[in-house]
């Protein structure tokens, strides 16, 4: 997955920030360490940031930021601290998990409604749910999925980690790996999907506000 | 947390503890805390090391301190020499001394004095360095910075030449950038002041940029 680069040169004057401002959101941990990206090009080594995430994350800053403190802007900004809650109807209605995820996947309780989705119930069915529809797992897989990001991810505490699917000889197997991780396999493993938690949460809290 | 009170702990003498969450933290002599510590107040004369993360409010060193993991603390201040292996962020710090980061060091106001070691990044708000020994940064960056040798230091020099005070870094950012005896690669700001004794590969600025005569710059670009 190629995805669109900004310097930060390029960033700073894009969006009329100072570097003083940059480095006090990154400390204040309004910008995940993980956007950083350390890159070499002919005039020495530059910082670039994912271009979408970076531009939205900076505009809600700037547009929150005289409000709140920004220790209340990064309880804000995390991506897995929410006390968002849908139900069942507002999440078909609002098209953000596929009809047949739900179903599979959901608490009687929550089927009929009785019982909303937390956040972290979201996270899975939406991370899950983006794998089937792209058709990189089966319906089967999909509870799998579930099941290891139910038992594991919560031991993350909120800290950057990635699933990884993968396929050898026709077996397939989910893990959770902590970001960034440089994992090595051997010849017969194919690494079907890769997802960053982190950016699903982030997509998911955007289709949610 | 298991204790809602947080005691305070006084140590004298050479001691260990196992770590935990207290209040002050007062420590004379030399002690070893064998796990995590999470304090109020850290007020250190003599020698501390703590085989974890140190969460301070506020830290006052006189002596030495060393830090397994990370050090989170609001207010660090003192005299000595101050280690840390992991990451350093602290809003205001002025310490007299060495410090040595082997991971990144995020600081708000910082005024430093002394050699300053940071394998990582060293960001601040607004920086002031006062060269005493030998620096090195991965790379440097923060709003307003400015690196200075300290008067001293020449005289120091006469006595032990190995190890004058300069500044060693990879990349250098920030919008007001004052630097003195400094060799970088790339400086990147605003507003650019390279000093005596500096050796920088390239110079980017949006504003102006000023060189002393007794400086070394190789490409001077406008941005």
């Amino acid at each position: 997955m190629e995805r669109e680069l900004i310097s930060k040169k390029d960033l700073l004057e894009l969006m009329g920030i100072s570097y003083g401002q940059l480095y006090r959101w990154k400390r204040k941990q309004l910008i995940p360490e993980e956007w950083f990206i350390r890159k070499s090009t002919f005039t020495g080594q530059e910082t670039f940031f994912p271009k979408d995430m970076i531009l939205a994350r900076i505009d809600r800053i700037m547009n929150m930021k005289e409000d709140l403190s920004l220790d209340e802007l990064a309880d804000k900004l995390s991506p897995f601290q929410t006390d968002l809650s849908l139900s069942k109807r507002e999440l078909i209605e609002r098209n953000i998990v596929s009809e047949v995820s739900i179903n599979r996947h959901s608490s009687p309780a929550q089927l009929n409604g009785e019982e909303a989705y937390s956040f972290a119930q979201l996270l899975f069915l939406y991370a899950t749910d983006q794998l089937l529809s792209d058709g990189e797992i089966s319906l089967e897989e999909s509870g799998l999925l579930m099941e290891t990001l139910r038992d594991h991810f919560p031991r993350y505490e909120g800290k950057p980690c990635e699933v990884l699917f993968m396929r050898k000889m026709g077996v397939s197997m989910f893990a959770l790996a902590a970001a960034p991780s440089a994992l090595h396999f051997d010849a017969g493993v194919k690494i079907v999907a890769r997802l960053q938690m982190a950016e699903i949460a982030e997509q998911l809290r955007s289709k949610l506000n | 947390m298991v204790n809602p009170k947080r005691p305070a702990l006084k140590m004298v003498g050479t001691s260990s503890s196992n770590g935990g969450v207290f209040g002050q933290v007062k420590v004379t002599g030399e002690c070893e805390f064998r796990g995590d510590v999470d304090c109020s107040k850290l007020a250190c004369t003599g020698s501390v090391v703590i085989r974890g993360a140190l969460t301070a409010a506020a830290v006052k060193l006189t002596g030495t301190c060393g830090v397994e993991s990370n050090l989170a603390s609001g207010e660090i201040g003192g005299t000595g020499e101050l280690k840390v292996k992991g990451n350093l962020r602290g809003e205001k710090v002025k310490l007299y001394g060495q410090l040595a980061v082997d991971g990144d060091a995020e600081l708000g106001e910082a005024a430093l004095r002394g050699a300053i070691v940071c394998g990582g990044l060293l960001s601040a708000e607004r920086l002031e360095l006062g060269l005493y020994g030998p620096s090195s940064v991965g790379e440097l960056g923060g709003g307003k910075l400015r690196v200075r040798r300290s008067r001293m230091s020449a005289l120091k020099n006469l006595v032990s030449p190995a190890g004058a005070a300069s500044l060693k870094a990879g990349t250098i950012e920030g919008d007001q950038v004052e630097l003195q005896y400094t060799e970088a690669d790339v400086v990147r700001g605003g507003d650019v002041v390279i000093g005596p004794g500096c050796t920088i590969g390239r110079v980017e600025y949006r504003r102006e940029l000023r060189v002393d005569s007794r400086a070394k710059v190789g490409q001077r670009v406008r941005i």
